[in-house]
């Protein structure tokens, strides 16, 4: 298993350092074309996707297996900011400016609902309304989302059985106390059994099969417990501090495009390891979601490290224009003084 | 820019290094059991 994620670490590199040399104009160019691509690939999920776990999420191609929701989070964040950059003038207006980018929303989100992913489909929905919110629409047309998809998405999400008893096991352990479940119950155990310094490393005992999904979506629990609470807040700390760096290069950044891709990104990385915290805590219904760039969560790893490459990208690109720009400001002020 | 470039390059590794450390220890222990 160590091997694998080493070796989906290790492919990530290539597609990092393309992400990172290629110009973020680029995506502007061909965010129709990827997000178009990502709706056939979603489309194509419900059809072949074998069934695991309940849920039909991944494909296989030439033997790899892959999750086309991990791309649609990024590729959907991509499109949104060409939308908004695009449709500025009309952001304010229904039909012309929020319409477009609502229907890429619910398209995604809802293909992404019925696999069924419902945990994913709500966070990339919420993400994506918020990038709405910051890039100019409207705060009445966004109330009216909200209130017109909130209860056709709770009485979906109790059409599945899964997700109706998670939901209902974690609304019964806040009225009636008691566990979520027995994932968030061993994963609280696991926390708690670290103390301030936890027990070192390799000397977890809650990984022995006691904590499902040790590896991937409860590996928070496992981190807690090897390296305590000082090393779950160094761990939140390093999360805030990278998701603030991102909206600090998105309020640097001159061009709108790159402005809302940056701020996307961020907020997608914050937003998805929020939830995962939450979930581990009991503070969420128990949902699947990796924690970003540590659990092993097959593509989900590459797709982060292809926006950490196009953050970097952003901010570098955005340095050199600026330097660019002074440079041509001195030159500009030398020749008035001449 | 460039320092926030670096730094967000910076903690992405620590990440993924964090993540490396304790999938392997995650992994080795389930992997252990098996052949008890």
């Amino acid at each position: 298993m160590f091997k694998l994620h080493l070796t989906r670490v290790l492919w990530s590199v290539p597609v990092f350092l393309i992400a990172l040399l290629l110009p973020y104009d680029f995506y502007k160019y061909i965010s129709k074309y990827l997000i178009i691509f990502i709706f056939l690939l979603l489309i194509l999920t419900l059809f072949v996707a074998a069934e695991r776990k309940g849920a039909s999420r991944w494909i296989s191609i030439m033997g790899f297996q892959f999750q086309p929701t991990d791309p649609a989070k990024l590729f959907l964040i991509i499109h949104l900011s060409y939308l908004l950059e695009k449709k500025d003038e009309y952001l304010k207006e229904f039909i012309r400016g929020y319409l477009p980018q609502l229907f890429w929303i619910s398209v995604i989100s809802f293909l992404i609902f019925i696999q069924p992913n419902i945990s994913n489909a709500l966070l990339i929905s919420l993400v994506s309304i918020i990038l709405l919110y910051v890039g100019g629409a409207s705060r009445k047309h966004i109330i009216l989302t909200f209130s017109t998809i909130s209860i056709p998405a709770i009485s979906f999400m109790m059409m599945f059985n899964h997700s109706r008893e998670r939901l209902l096991g974690f609304i019964n352990s806040i009225f009636y106390g008691g566990e979520v479940n027995i994932q968030v119950k061993q994963a609280l155990v696991s926390l708690g059994s670290g103390g301030i310094f936890g027990v070192g490393l390799g000397n977890s005992r809650q990984n022995n099969l006691f904590l499902p999904e040790a590896y991937g979506d409860f590996i928070f629990g496992i981190l807690g417990e090897q390296f305590g609470i000082l090393g779950t807040l160094l761990v939140i700390l390093i999360y805030i501090i990278l998701v603030v760096s991102g909206f600090k290069v998105a309020k640097l950044t001159r061009d709108k495009f790159g402005q809302m891709l940056a701020f996307g990104i961020s907020l997608h990385i914050g937003v998805f390891a929020l939830a995962n915290i939450m979930v581990n805590l009991g503070l969420l219904p128990t949902t699947g979601l990796p924690l970003p760039f540590i659990s092993y969560g097959g593509t989900s790893i590459i797709f982060y490290f292809m926006s950490i490459g196009i953050l970097i990208n952003i901010a570098y690109m955005n340095y050199i224009r600026e330097l660019e720009r002074n440079k041509l400001r001195t030159n500009t002020s030398f020749n008035e003084n001449e | 820019m460039k320092k926030l470039s670096i730094l967000i390059l910076f903690l992405t590794i620590i990440l993924i290094l964090i993540g490396l450390v304790v999938v392997l220890t995650a992994s080795s222990s389930i992997s252990a059991i098996k052949y008890v």
